[in-house]
């Protein structure tokens, strides 16, 4: 999964960012709001950690200009307390609103939840045939079995099981699981998804030929 | 009746003052009551005067039948001797009443002091003046009274004293009479008056529970509330109108505040979610030695700029009670603008600024700590807000009996429109820089403004978009101080 943060403050902007790298997600930051909407149309983020109070461009005006072309879930993460704000915010289509101070555990909480749901997911734990994924902890269950899986097989599992039956490109895949920093060989996904079918079995995912990987509902 | 200046008296001397949440006497009262008091007084004076003048009317038509009667009597005397069957002449004995209470009687007197004449029975207590009554003048009689009676004395035609008298009943009966009329009429006036005066009062006091009502229900929460009063008079349209001025004021005040607090705790977020953040990311895992100095230092650097703001936030709040406290001291303007400088030299070479300076000896009385942070906030802004290869050069100098700080840039300048702001609290003119290294939570100019006000000066601003900003901050000279002229120029 593939996350911007869009802040201005360096330290909380780092820190975000850490926290959300220790979880597993390929991270993405912008310091300003207009490098924020930047790149935000340039890549598919699976979700955008957005401030209200930024240079250049402020976080209302980035919702606008970004809900005119794009879906892509937003955080809202501000200072700000209003429920003014809040209302605002939220109506410019913004998904969740998280004020500052914030506890970690509840801006991951709130980030997998959003991300789950702009999958089409409610629950917080997937089920193919008797495969079990359980979002929350990352776990990896095959017939009650736990099965250790490294963070990148895990994301890239992930992110093929919240879009089941839909044919996932390798470049999409790119996209999700490698931040901009990511310097990715061509063939590290190959790897990934063979290491994924030697541990939860050769039918789970299937690759079709020039358009990429799909695990079949 | 009571005085309208009465004032409701106590338990005794003990309660001299009357709190002032005491229930007093209602202004609707307190108008009935003046002008019942001013209307009693008219009834009063009215009928007094008018019974006055009926009375004596009653007393001298009295007298002029007496007068008469007694001249009847001369008459006959004037014609032969006293007889024994000298009556009143019948017109008199009418006027005079038919029953036995209005028994009128004569008696007749020779110079000598004999009664030679005289009704049967005559009261004891008739007998002859000593000096004979005057024959001429306006009024040639004597008259007495004598307890209920009225009696009359003349002179005869052979310098006899002729006397009449009679009770007054019917005359008293006749002044009773008035006198009842005098206090119906008077009490109904008082009546009819005193309605009119309630109805008076009610109209100007309705207007002022309305008033009351109203402002009853405008508190802290409902702020926006205002009189809506029919214009009744000119003094109330004005107290309304007074009021709605207040509220407004203290409206805009209470916003100010709100928003104050919201911008406060809104910078105080910031640098709170920082520490936690990064407290709850570094404990969640075990982590290396640096890690762990990495986070302690990024704490320190958040708990600096709340330590900061919290500091500012505290001097303004001061300032706002007038309770900044000012240790002012003799001290010379230059030297305490040469050690900020001297200080704010490092930021300068930072970001490529040229600092330069004009400094000659000013002695002004003032703090020099809190002038110190005047100086370096208005330096460091001017190098902030400056462009690489910039110049920032300060002046000061004693001009027109003032001490002048002059810091004047060659930076970005200041909007008109930005101009008017800059001293208002979390004002930034470019939110851009509102994370910058150094840069504070927009306090900086409301705080040398304060500090300004305090020690009695003011401060300006001029600034071209583009072209630079000065800053001049205007100081008294402290009172012994005479203009130097051995100046202490320095190029820093």
């Amino acid at each position: 999964m593939r996350v911007l943060v869009v802040e201005d403050e360096p330290d909380l902007r780092r820190l975000v960012a850490e926290v959300l790298v220790e979880a597993e997600y390929a991270v993405d930051i912008a310091a300003d709001g207009e490098q924020g909407l930047q790149k935000a149309l340039d890549s598919p983020y699976d979700a955008i950690v957005l401030d209200l109070m930024l240079p250049k461009l402020d976080g209302w005006k980035v919702m606008q200009a970004l809900r005119k072309v794009k879906s892509t879930p937003v955080l809202i993460l501000s200072a700000r307390d209003a429920v003014g704000d809040r209302v605002h915010g939220l109506d410019l289509g913004a998904d969740d609103y998280l004020v500052k101070p914030f506890e970690r555990t509840e801006l991951l909480a709130r980030l997998r939840a959003l991300i789950r749901r702009a999958a089409g997911q409610s629950l917080s734990q997937l089920f193919v045939g008797d495969l079990q994924i359980d979002l929350r902890s990352k776990q990896v269950a095959l017939a009650g079995e736990t099965v250790a899986l490294t963070s990148r097989e895990y994301a890239l599992l992930e992110y093929l099981a919240l879009h089941c039956g839909r044919v996932i490109s390798r470049t999409e895949l790119y996209d999700h699981l490698f931040d901009e920093g990511d310097n990715t060989l061509s063939n590290l996904l190959d790897v990934h998804v063979s290491n994924l079918r030697k541990k939860l079995g050769p039918e789970l995912i299937e690759t079709r030929r020039g358009q990429g990987y799909v695990i079949p509902e | 009746m009571s005085s309208p200046n009465e004032i409701p008296v106590g338990n005794g001397p003990a309660d001299p003052a009357v709190p002032l949440d005491a229930p007093r006497r209602s202004l609707r009262t307190e108008l009935l009551i003046g002008q019942l008091a001013v209307l009693a007084i008219v009834v009063l004076g009215f009928g007094g005067a008018m019974y006055a003048l009926v009375r004596q009317g009653v007393y001298r038509e009295a007298e002029s039948d007496l007068l008469g009667a007694a001249q009847s009597i001369a008459q006959d005397l004037g014609h032969g001797d006293p007889r024994d069957d000298l009556r009143f002449a019948r017109p008199h004995g009418h006027r005079f009443g038919p029953g036995p209470r209005d028994f009128a009687y004569f008696a007749i007197w020779d110079p000598e002091g004999h009664q030679i004449a005289g009704s049967n029975p005559l009261p004891p207590h008739v007998a002859p003046l000593e000096r004979a009554p005057p024959l001429h003048g306006p009024r040639p009689f004597v008259v007495l009274a004598n307890g209920p009676d009225i009696e009359l004395i003349i002179a005869g035609p052979r310098n006899e004293q002729i006397l009449v008298g009679r009770p007054l009943g019917r005359e008293r009966d006749r002044l009773w009479r008035v006198f009842v009329w005098l206090c119906t009429v008077g009490a109904l006036a008082l009546g009819v008056g005193g309605l009119a005066a309630w109805w008076l009062a009610s109209r100007v006091v309705r207007p002022l529970e309305t008033l009351t009502q109203t402002a009853e229900q405008i508190s802290a929460r409902r702020l926006d509330q205002r009189l809506q009063l029919e214009p009744t008079t000119a003094e109330l349209t004005r107290l309304a109108s007074v009021f709605n001025g207040m509220l407004n004021r203290l409206q805009t005040a209470f916003q100010q505040q709100v928003r104050f607090t919201a911008d406060a705790s809104h910078e105080l977020r910031t640098p709170v979610a920082v520490i936690l953040t990064q407290a709850e990311h570094t404990l969640s895992r075990s982590r290396s030695e640096e890690e762990y100095r990495g986070a302690l230092e990024t704490c320190v650097r958040a708990a600096r700029r709340m330590k900061r703001l919290v500091d500012d936030l505290l001097l303004l709040a001061r300032a706002d009670v007038g309770r900044l406290e000012i240790k002012a001291e003799a001290c010379d303007l230059a030297d305490v603008t040469r050690a900020a400088l001297a200080w704010l030299e490092p930021l300068a070479a930072e970001r490529q600024v040229r600092l330069s300076s004009q400094l000659h000896a000013t002695h002004v009385l003032c703090d020099s700590a809190q002038i110190t942070q005047v100086i370096t906030n208005l330096v460091s802004n001017a190098i902030e807000y400056n462009r690489a290869g910039g110049e920032v050069f300060v002046t000061v100098q004693v001009q027109k009996n003032r001490a002048v700080l002059r810091v004047t840039d060659s930076g970005i300048g200041i909007s008109p429109a930005d101009q008017r702001r800059i001293f208002e609290r979390f004002f930034r003119a470019d939110p851009a820089r509102s994370h910058r290294d150094g840069a504070g939570a927009g306090l900086g100019l409301s705080i040398v403004a304060e500090i300004i006000a305090s020690h009695g000066g003011t401060i300006d601003v001029i600034s071209t978009a583009e072209q630079g900003t000065t800053f001049t901050v205007d100081l008294p000279l402290a009172q012994s101080d005479s203009p130097e002229t051995n100046s202490t120029s320095a190029d820093l």
